[in-house]
């Protein structure tokens, strides 16, 4: 019986825990979103404005940019042999259509990075 | 009190050896926010608009062309759960066998949102966002 004590207080004391932030790209300035206008601005003032994108998409003719920025969070935590491990992950994006001449159409953004949380497998 | 130790040793040996070969792993992935069902609700084929898509659903996580000039969006995100048993053997310095067994449930899930050559809203459709690209792309090239 005490053995088994023992074996459980040695569970119980050796966690390890693990704590991991990564990100991925520079953060879209959400300022810098203001100063573009469909209709006017054209994809080189896209490019001048918020830089190189992540993916450019063809769409027959037209095209889009996109610009993407993401945290991801991990939690980890083994108590010898048994362990959680949780990875939350969310981004800021940002989509610029362009029409056949490559003029601005469309811009749509979603800043999402800050949900990223540090939490547990279990936890809603 | 001599055997008692020697079975406490033992078990602790046991522990730590095990904490590095087998490891119970109960996992979650956690990826963008869901799509917001009152957002969906409000999305009516023949009616909506590209441009009033996304004023009410945002940036959506992928963008492909569909055939004669249309184009779809995609709103994607990801909740799975995996409870893995992780069994690793450290054999040598180079060589480390390493088999994982995984049982439980894996959600990845998505909205798409069709539009034709007008901007006009389509269908929107519920499912694996790689499945939907898959049979509405024109192209065979998928990533």
């Amino acid at each position: 019986m005490s053995s088994r004590l023992l074996l459980a207080a040695c569970l119980l004391l050796a966690p390890a825990c693990l704590l991991d932030r990564s990100t991925t790209n520079g953060r879209p300035d959400p300022a810098a979103l203001s100063t573009l206008t469909p209709g006017k601005s054209t994809a080189t003032d896209v490019v001048r404005i918020l830089g190189a994108p992540s993916e450019v998409v063809q769409l027959g003719k037209r095209s889009a940019y996109r610009y993407e920025h993401s945290v991801a969070k991990r939690t980890g935590l083994w108590l010898i042999v048994i362990g959680s491990l949780n990875t939350d992950t969310h981004s800021d994006r940002v989509w610029a259509f362009f029409d056949e001449h490559g003029v601005l159409t469309h811009v749509a953004s979603s800043f999402e990075s800050d949900r990223a949380e540090f939490r547990l497998s279990w936890s809603d | 009190m001599v055997r008692l130790i020697g079975r406490a040793l033992g078990a602790c040996a046991l522990a730590l050896l095990g904490s590095s070969c087998i490891v119970l792993v109960f996992s979650r992935t956690r990826t963008h926010q869901p799509l917001e069902e009152a957002r969906i609700a409000e999305l009516v084929p023949g009616a909506t608009t590209f441009d009033e898509a996304l004023a009410r659903c945002g940036a959506p996580t992928d963008v492909w062309e569909l055939a004669g000039d249309a184009r779809a969006i995609a709103y994607g995100w990801v909740d799975s759960r995996g409870d893995n048993v992780n069994l690793q053997l450290p054999l040598s310095r180079d060589f480390t066998p390493n088999l994982e067994l995984e049982q439980g449930r894996k959600n990845l899930y998505g909205v798409v949102l069709f539009f034709d050559a007008h901007d006009v809203l389509t269908a929107v459709q519920r499912g694996s966002l790689l499945t939907l690209k898959r049979e509405s792309t024109p192209s065979a090239e998928l990533e």
